[in-house]
């Protein structure tokens, strides 16, 4: 099926939030995979699988030229690498271990890069490098699985880049079905109290 | 309204400079009293569409009429504007009456919409035919840029076809206590149920405004009404049938039930609603500055205030709150036609001596002066309409010490930590979605289940926690560090970054209290809209009449297209 960007950000949001992550990162969650969407890659299954989970206890190790992200989840360790990157405190890299879903780095990778005005690169242990901007990615070699581990550097100024690319983006259906049943989690159940009285006006609307 | 060379020398000068009076503060501005008070203005949304329609003698053009004699079937009206075509695809269907309601609950309606980017083929209109009365659960594509609904006014669409059917006019008093033959429901668009992504129309300078396609959706769909009423009325008997007469079909707007929905678009789009504001507020202090207004203004002024006078008049809801201002209203605005002798008048900074004097008055009275003062003014502030759309994020500042931020808190966000969240009553409300067709409501946080999973609008109580949370880390932290070892607090240290030199961004109420009116953020985004004879049927729900006293479709090219400012139907001719 088709989906918008709107669609996708919004039920992505939903969904992390639904699942217990914080309302910040789940919208940045929502845009990475509209980001990714929008750039042909899969960014709602690789949120969707990152999102599953719900947020554990961060693990942190800090040097004094690097952070190390011990079990890394992309939604929350991602976001924070290129925030401490553009922060230009004199850290040359942070190192992402045991990353659930690699790809999702790179979607927040893009939105960083949009938000900064800079430009990333991943190099993963596996051999691939990927450079990524605000408007687009390269990626040299096969993309890792889950449990990779990736150093990410700034990689100079980026251009400005493009908010999305309007694509037709075929989503498949069952994994949407599984999207917004994920961002129902968010939604409260409704009573027959919550229907009379919750939005202020009566059921039926005859004059 | 043009005025002399004399004057828009005069005014052009006052733009060339920055307003000698400065604009209200946001203290006084953004509080919920002052924008539940708001009234349309000649900024609103409505106003410069249909300005910048007639500028480019934009026609619509009605290319499918397959409507049965009972007014049941398609039809497609296209209009050319800024170089593009859009054609409003219609569809009218027989409803039950127990599935008649205006709430996002329903599964039905009497008609349904699509805005279509270009002119829809044949083959486009079998496919919107099956989905769009679908609505919420019909499949769309990019061309679809625009969803809509509408039920009919029980009360008048009958009305008018019996009264058109047998040769007479309807009547007047109905017309003006009601105004419109339907109500919209929704009107969604930007990607929504996917439909096409706001990204679409960017380069479109035309409609990239705010809410511009959505409102010329509803334009169009208001000139659906009309035909449609009368091709009833025709078909019914087509010998003593007589068209609507001009001055009631100009009357005649489109209606809209609103409720909670609007509300977190304004905390969840808070620079927009800086841009918006802070055009009505420039706008304002320009009017203000004035020194000397010239009397052709002070002319426009006076019509357009007695003209006010009638439609508040007519301006009758059955909600003992609002018709208690609106009475309160009526008596203010006597005062203020008693105050405007020729003397008073012909003193210096007229204006900014108005706006004085209406301090006395009700907010709701400080506000409609507010839109009567714009009135006349357009050359000097219409600017100002292409200054309202922002489509800027929220980012975060990585680098920002935790000292900065702490500074930054206490210094501009005073107005949030002033607020007590201690009590019970301060904390009862919770805004959330419900499963039910995802509509917005509002739950009792002590009473009711589903407190965990509320909306994030507590921006004031989000700050205070903030505040408290960088309390104990060192100043020379930076912000990415604590965000780090903090997520929880990253959405609302994004927004108070961006926000802090946006000082119309905040409202600055607390939206959890017992005593907050969400019907108050309502009339303030629906004013910006142009939506006028506010009609609220609880303190979260509203009715509102649009387009009112708007040209129709034939009367788009006349002069008057842009004169409908509070409008009000006369005397039979």
């Amino acid at each position: 099926m088709i989906v918008s960007v709107n669609q996708i950000e919004a039920t992505i949001a939903k969904a992390a939030w639904g699942r217990g992550w914080p309302h910040g990162l789940a919208e940045e969650c929502g845009r990475a995979a509209a980001w990714l969407s929008t750039r042909g890659f899969d960014g709602v299954r690789t949120a969707l699988a990152a999102i599953e989970p719900g947020p554990a206890e961060p693990l942190i190790d800090e040097t004094t030229d690097a952070i190390v992200f011990g079990a890394a989840q992309a939604i929350h360790a991602a976001p924070s690498a290129y925030d401490l990157l553009a922060a230009d405190i004199g850290l040359e890299r942070v190192v992402l271990q045991e990353i659930d879903q690699p790809l999702l780095v790179i979607g927040f990778g893009g939105m960083a890069a949009l938000a900064y005005q800079s430009c990333y690169r991943l190099t993963f242990a596996e051999g691939c490098r990927v450079i990524v901007d605000g408007s687009a990615v390269s990626i040299a070699g096969t993309l890792p699985p889950s449990g990779a581990e990736a150093v990410i550097e700034a990689e100079g100024a980026g251009e400005e880049g493009t908010p999305a690319v309007l694509t037709d983006m075929e989503i498949d259906g069952s994994l949407w079905h599984d999207a917004l049943t994920m961002a129902a989690e968010s939604y409260v159940a409704s009573s027959l109290s919550s229907r009379k009285f919750g939005a202020g006006a009566g059921i039926i609307d005859d004059d | 309204m043009a005025g002399s060379a004399d004057d828009r020398a005069r005014r052009s000068k006052v733009e060339a400079r920055p307003p000698r009076v400065p604009l209200r503060p946001p203290d006084k501005v953004m509080r919920l009293s002052r924008m539940g008070a708001f009234f349309p203005t000649r900024l609103s949304f409505m106003r410069s569409l249909i300005r910048r329609l007639h500028t480019e003698r934009a026609m619509v053009t009605r290319s499918v009429w397959e409507i049965d004699d009972d007014g049941y079937g398609r039809a497609v009206y296209s209009v050319t504007f800024g170089g593009d075509v859009y054609s409003l695809v219609a569809f009218s269907t027989s409803l039950d009456p127990e599935q008649r309601t205006d709430r996002v609950i329903a599964e039905a309606w009497d008609t349904t919409y699509v805005l279509f980017d270009g002119r829809p083929t044949s083959a486009d209109l079998d496919r919107l035919a099956i989905e769009t009365p679908r609505q919420e659960a019909g499949r769309f594509s990019k061309t679809e840029l625009v969803l809509s609904r509408a039920n009919k006014s029980l009360r008048l669409f009958a009305h008018v076809v019996d009264s058109l059917a047998v040769g007479r006019q309807p009547d007047r008093s109905m017309i003006g206590k009601i105004g419109y033959l339907m109500r919209t429901t929704a009107v969604y668009g930007n990607g929504k149920f996917g439909i096409a992504d706001r990204l679409r129309i960017l380069e479109r300078p035309a409609v990239n405004g705010p809410f511009q396609l959505e409102l010329l959706t509803v334009w169009l769909i208001r000139g659906f009404t009309h035909d449609l009423v009368e091709h009833i009325a025709k078909m019914r008997d087509p010998k003593r049938f007589r068209p609507l007469a001009s001055d009631i079909k100009r009357h005649l707007g489109i209606g809209n039930a609103t409720g909670l929905g609007m509300a977190p678009f304004l905390v969840n789009h808070p620079i927009l609603l800086h841009s918006w504001m802070l055009a009505r507020e420039t706008a304002f202090a320009r009017v203000r500055s004035i020194e000397r207004a010239s009397p052709a203004t002070i002319d426009a002024f006076l019509v357009c205030l007695a003209r006010a006078r009638r439609h508040i008049e007519d301006w009758q809801v059955d909600d003992i709150s609002q018709m208690d201002r609106i009475l309160t209203l009526r008596r203010e605005m006597k005062e203020i036609a008693g105050l405007s002798t020729q003397a008073w008048l012909a003193e210096p900074y007229l204006w900014d001596r108005l706006t004085a004097a209406s301090e006395r008055w009700s907010e709701e009275c400080q506000e409609l002066l507010l839109a009567l003062m714009l009135e006349p003014h357009g050359e000097l502030i219409d600017d100002l309409s292409s200054k309202m759309a922002s489509d800027v994020e929220p980012t975060l500042q990585p680098s920002m010490s935790i000292g900065e931020l702490a500074d930054l808190l206490d210094e501009t966000f005073a107005w949030a930590a002033a607020m007590d969240f201690g009590e019970t009553a301060s904390t009862q409300r919770f805004w959330y979605i419900s499963e039910e067709k995802l509509e917005p409501r509002l739950g009792d946080r002590y009473r009711e289940p589903g407190a965990e999973k509320e909306l994030p609008l507590d921006i004031a109580r989000q700050i205070q926690t903030l505040r408290a949370a960088i309390d104990s880390e060192p100043r020379h932290e930076i912000v990415a560090h604590f965000l780090m070892r903090h997520p929880e607090h990253r959405r609302i240290a994004r927004r108070v970054q961006t926000t802090a030199s946006n000082p119309y961004a905040e409202i600055r109420d607390n939206l959890l209290g017992a005593d907050c009116r969400p019907i108050d953020m309502l009339r303030c985004k629906l004013s910006f809209f142009g939506a006028s004879k506010f009609d609220p049927k609880s303190d979260l729900w509203t009715r509102i009449t649009l387009y009112q006293g708007a040209p129709t479709f034939e009367q788009l090219g006349e002069a008057d297209a842009d004169d409908w400012s509070f409008p009000v139907l006369g005397d039979a001719a």
